[in-house]
């Protein structure tokens, strides 16, 4: 922010330096892991779970910023701004994956999203832009008055802030399904579910999604999501864990009910933008339902390994779908994908991008979507209860409406007749964007190929829960 | 024998990324790479087939672990309805590319995509568990969807996007059986072992047994595709390019049924006996009606793709009837009806590049113009038909004969069939080729190249093989027949 405005381009390259050097002492941190270390009289703690988690945030930011430098510089934004907002919500990222009390997760929380209030009216001229921001805002605000007197009743029943103190404190005074509980474990259900973008605390994400920069919205819909479902699973399983069948059932209605919304209505979107905000409603649904089951049956082991390796795949097929529609919609210039007819043709690549990143959101194998539906499938049908399968089939329903909208892009941009191609115009593919292009695709490829390499992580959600 | 089995995966891969990474500058080479890579695999097809698992029944011959804290792992085995298919899949994938026009054989993408197909239904052929199974089953769409869509018809939209969604539509019922029955194995083995020596020794409830069934039944009949469940096909046959139709009709359909016969039956035979006869009711019907719209088409394409709904009706007639007869005259319909349909499929595609219309009534006496050309699709329209001589007769008759005892009623409505077949293909033939010549633009037509001959001939050469040495090719599918067979047996016995 301190350097003049024509030194600005160095902002970029700082931030993405910075981000990946960040990545170095997560690495030596994994290269010498013994056991948890716990720091600030526990509050605060670094384990696997939590290294893993910092990597991923740290790589969404990275790729992030990649998709924004061409953006930032193309018009009249505020530059070094735009890297330090994003950068600060990446540090309340960073704190809730290894927050342990009340305090540090509800600063971790609000860190990460308050920034995302300016960066979604970065667009200043734009009344779209504006309305999405103000509609962010204010029911952000909302979200964390609730999460806030969420903790509130948890604070006042037990006098703690560290959470493990909290639920021993519940569970010895055996208040674990007293209705103050539930309350407050609905409360903070509800302030999450904002952040997370489940039905019915949706309704903000489609508009915000549509006015926000792009590289902003794809942030949103993987990095912010991320956070709130990190926050989501420390809590339910740090606190509420004894009340797991009281929430589940709550988890499971919502979830189902996300999974089907979101898709009917992204059926009807012909905006890349909102069809994409609809789908990752409808894949928040996917995620939650392992932990919404887990809560019934208990093993949250398996809950947190399904959840968290599907966020994981999801991350990254989003990222690069959010590519694709950037790619597409500066070049046809237009908001309707239905006018993108035969774009492809003018850039294969960009269209065999397009098409991957589409089709494994859809789960067709063997792109990495498919692994993430499996795990989740495996632990609904796995659970053995009757609620779960039951789940498990609207899953399975809505599975294949997805397929019909994913589908329909990539058959739009390949064999739909031309209307708006203009020969001349010169199809724009920076290079940072190839680079995410090709990271995003190599990670797809890979997930769904070599899904071995997430078994470590169901080792690593029972260190989780070990401890 | 490990080594050509994955080989059979690794060769036609590497030749797609070969064709992908050749420069456009170079493109009269993508056909002979494509046709060179698809002989080394046919090549491998036949060494396998000679070898020792040329005639088994399926045999397990490599695992992988491939997600360890699972337990799961990837299964590769071969057997010998492997065999005969993965050696149909090759020489069909061979012969079409020696078939297309320059249009399509200097465009990287479509031989790309072709080749992909190769590797993708190779790897149904050979997956030893659900698993792989189900990815490649999936995998197929991928260069399927870019083949129809972008070098298909007119109407290519509407038919791609059918035929993706029917089929995704059913591979998420034999997704959520996979899932259903690594959890079921998971709770026997405390492993998600889905590969099919674990899957034969697991101990099903009725219930269980009965879900399974019918969740990967449901899936793989849409892609045979049995009545009333076929209407993607006539569209999808209708819009794809010449070589896509030939896989499709050729080995696409097969996989449904093969899967049926790997999966549905021997691991979940109390399922199958529950619903066989719906089952055979409605290839009954599919047989019947395929052959009654086929009679009305007016598009060549169409007629043929009608006429596969009624072919494959004979094979589930023939899988449902369960009988040791029944089930090796279907693996051999299975074939035969590859080769025949492929067959026909590049006749039309020589028609249609030189006319560029598929309409019954726009040709009419063109066997004066181009005498090898007809002559060699009569031959065809009669292995179609099921005259005796040729190879369909073979697998309709082994299929009815074996299927009399259990369904004596609609066996007997089944072979009206090959009635209803002949009058749909001499009376189209008819329609074609003789009388005179009322189109003047059929007048300069010209006769099969040598390119074109040479591309149709070895069809027509297994056609007269099968037809006059049935015993040859049944000897490869005796004992998995008699395997798959033993097992309902076996299992009715128990009852």
């Amino acid at each position: 922010m301190i350097l003049p405005r024509k030194s600005k381009y160095y902002v970029a390259a700082f931030a993405l330096l910075g981000t990946l050097f960040s990545l170095a002492p997560l690495v030596i941190q994994w290269a010498n892991y013994t056991s948890p270390i716990y720091a600030f009289e526990n509050s605060f703690v670094v384990d696997k779970f939590s290294i893993i988690l910092k990597g991923l945030f740290i790589l969404i930011t990275y790729l992030t910023f990649l998709l924004s430098i061409n953006f930032i510089e193309s018009d009249k934004y505020y530059q070094g701004e735009y890297y330090y907002l994003l950068l600060s919500s990446l540090l309340g990222a960073l704190i809730v994956s290894s927050s342990r009390d009340l305090l540090t997760i509800f600063i971790g929380i609000e860190l990460a999203s308050t920034p995302m209030f300016l960066l979604s009216g970065w667009k200043k001229g734009d009344r779209k832009s504006n309305e999405g921001a103000i509609k962010f805002f204010l029911l952000g605000v909302l979200s964390a008055s609730l999460i806030l007197y969420g903790f509130s009743l948890l604070y006042g029943l037990s006098g703690k802030l560290v959470f493990s103190e909290i639920s021993s404190h519940l569970l010895s005074a055996s208040l674990a399904n007293s209705p103050v509980v539930l309350l407050s474990a609905i409360l903070v259900i509800s302030g999450i579910g904002f952040k997370i973008s489940v039905v019915p605390f949706h309704s903000w994400a489609p508009d915000t999604y549509e006015g926000a920069p792009l590289p902003v919205t794809a942030y949103l819909s993987v990095s912010s999501k991320a956070t709130g479902f990190v926050a989501l699973i420390i809590l339910l399983t740090k606190v509420f864990a004894g009340s797991g069948s009281s929430w589940g059932i709550i988890l499971v209605i919502i979830s189902g009910l996300t999974m089907t919304l979101g898709n009917l209505v992204a059926l009807q979107q012909n905006n890349p933008v909102r069809l994409l905000a609809y789908s990752s409603i409808s894949q928040a649904g996917f995620i939650l339902a392992p932990i919404a089951i887990s809560g019934i049956t208990g093993d949250y082991q398996d809950g947190i390994f399904a959840s968290v390796t599907y966020l994981i795949i999801y991350a990254f097929m989003n990222l690069g779908a959010f590519l694709s529609v950037h790619l597409f919609s500066n070049y046809a210039g237009s908001t309707n994908f239905y006018e993108w007819g035969g774009v492809a043709r003018k850039s294969p690549l960009a269209g065999v991008l397009t098409t991957v990143f589409f089709f494994s959101l859809a789960g067709i194998p063997p792109l990495g979507g498919w692994f993430a539906k499996f795990v989740v499938f495996r632990s609904l049908l796995g659970s053995a209860n009757s609620i779960g399968i039951a789940l498990g089939v609207v899953g399975a329903i809505n599975a294949v409406i997805a397929l019909v909208y994913y589908a329909r892009i990539s058959k739009v941009i390949w064999m739909d007749e031309p209307k708006s191609i203009n020969e001349e115009k010169i199809f724009q593919f920076e290079n940072p964007l190839k680079v995410v292009g090709v990271f995003t695709v190599l990670i797809t490829f890979v997930s769904g190929i070599f899904p071995g390499i997430f078994s470590y992580l169901g080792e690593v959600s029972s260190i989780f829960f070990g401890n | 024998m490990t080594g050509i089995i994955i080989s059979l995966l690794i060769v036609p891969l590497f030749s797609a990324l070969l064709v992908f990474m050749i420069p456009n500058s170079r493109k009269e080479i993508f056909r002979p790479i494509g046709i060179v890579f698809s002989l080394i695999t046919l090549t491998q097809c036949f060494y396998l087939l000679f070898s020792d698992y040329g005639k088994t029944k399926f045999v397990i011959l490599s695992n992988y672990k491939w997600i360890q804290s699972y337990g799961l792992e990837i299964s590769l085995g071969i057997s010998g309805m492997s065999t005969l298919l993965l050696l149909l899949t090759s020489l069909l994938v061979c012969v079409s590319l020696l078939s297309i026009g320059n249009e399509h054989a200097e465009s990287k993408g479509f031989i790309g995509s072709l080749l992909a197909l190769h590797f993708a239904i190779n790897g149904v052929f050979i997956s030893g568990d659900l698993i792989s199974l189900f990815i490649f089953f999936e995998a197929l769409l991928i260069p399927m969807y870019f083949l129809m869509g972008i070098w298909g018809g007119e109407n290519r939209r509407y038919a791609t996007i059918k035929f993706i969604l029917y089929t995704v539509f059913g591979s998420v019922f034999i997704f959520i059986g996979t899932v259903y029955a690594a959890v079921i194995s998971y709770g026997a083995n405390g492993a998600l072992a889905v590969d099919f020596d674990s899957l034969a020794s697991l101990a099903l409830t009725s219930s269980q047994s009965k879900t399974l069934f019918l969740l990967f039944t449901f899936g793989f009949l849409i892609k045979v595709p049995i009545f009333p469940l076929h209407t993607w096909l006539p569209d999808a046959h209708v819009e794809a390019p010449t070589a896509g139709s030939i896989l499709l009709a050729g080995v696409l359909l097969k996989v449904g049924a093969y899967g049926i016969l790997r999966v549905s039956i021997p691991f979940f035979t109390e399922g199958f006996l529950a619903y066989k006869n719906f089952v055979a009711v409605l290839s009954v019907i599919g047989i019947i009606y395929g052959a009654i719209v086929a009679i009305a088409q007016i598009d060549i394409k169409k007629l043929i793709a009608y006429s596969s709904v009624s072919h494959m009706g004979y094979v589930m007639l023939g899988i449902s009837a369960g009988g040791y007869l029944s089930i090796e005259g279907a693996i051999i319909q299975m074939i035969n009806h590859g080769i025949t349909a492929g067959a026909l499929f590049m006749l039309v595609g020589f028609l249609y590049e030189r006319r560029h219309t598929r309409n019954i009534s726009s040709f009419g006496g063109i066997k004066i113009t181009m005498p090898r050309y007809a002559a060699i699709f009569l031959f065809t329209s009669f292995a179609s038909i099921g005259l005796p001589g040729l190879n369909g007769f073979v697998g309709e008759f082994m299929i009815l004969m074996g299927s009399f005892n259990s369904y004596k009623f609609l066996t007997s409505i089944a072979a009206f069939g090959v009635v209803l077949a002949a009058i749909y293909m001499l009376w189209a033939y008819q329609r074609i080729f003789t009388g005179p010549i009322s189109n003047e633009k059929n007048e300069s037509l010209k006769d099969l190249d040598i390119r074109e001959t040479l591309s149709i001939v070895p069809l027509v050469l297994l056609m007269l093989f099968i037809g006059i040495y049935p015993s040859y090719i049944e000897s490869f599918v005796i004992q998995e027949a008699g395997f798959i067979s033993e097992t309902i047996a076996l299992f009715k016995d128990i009852k």
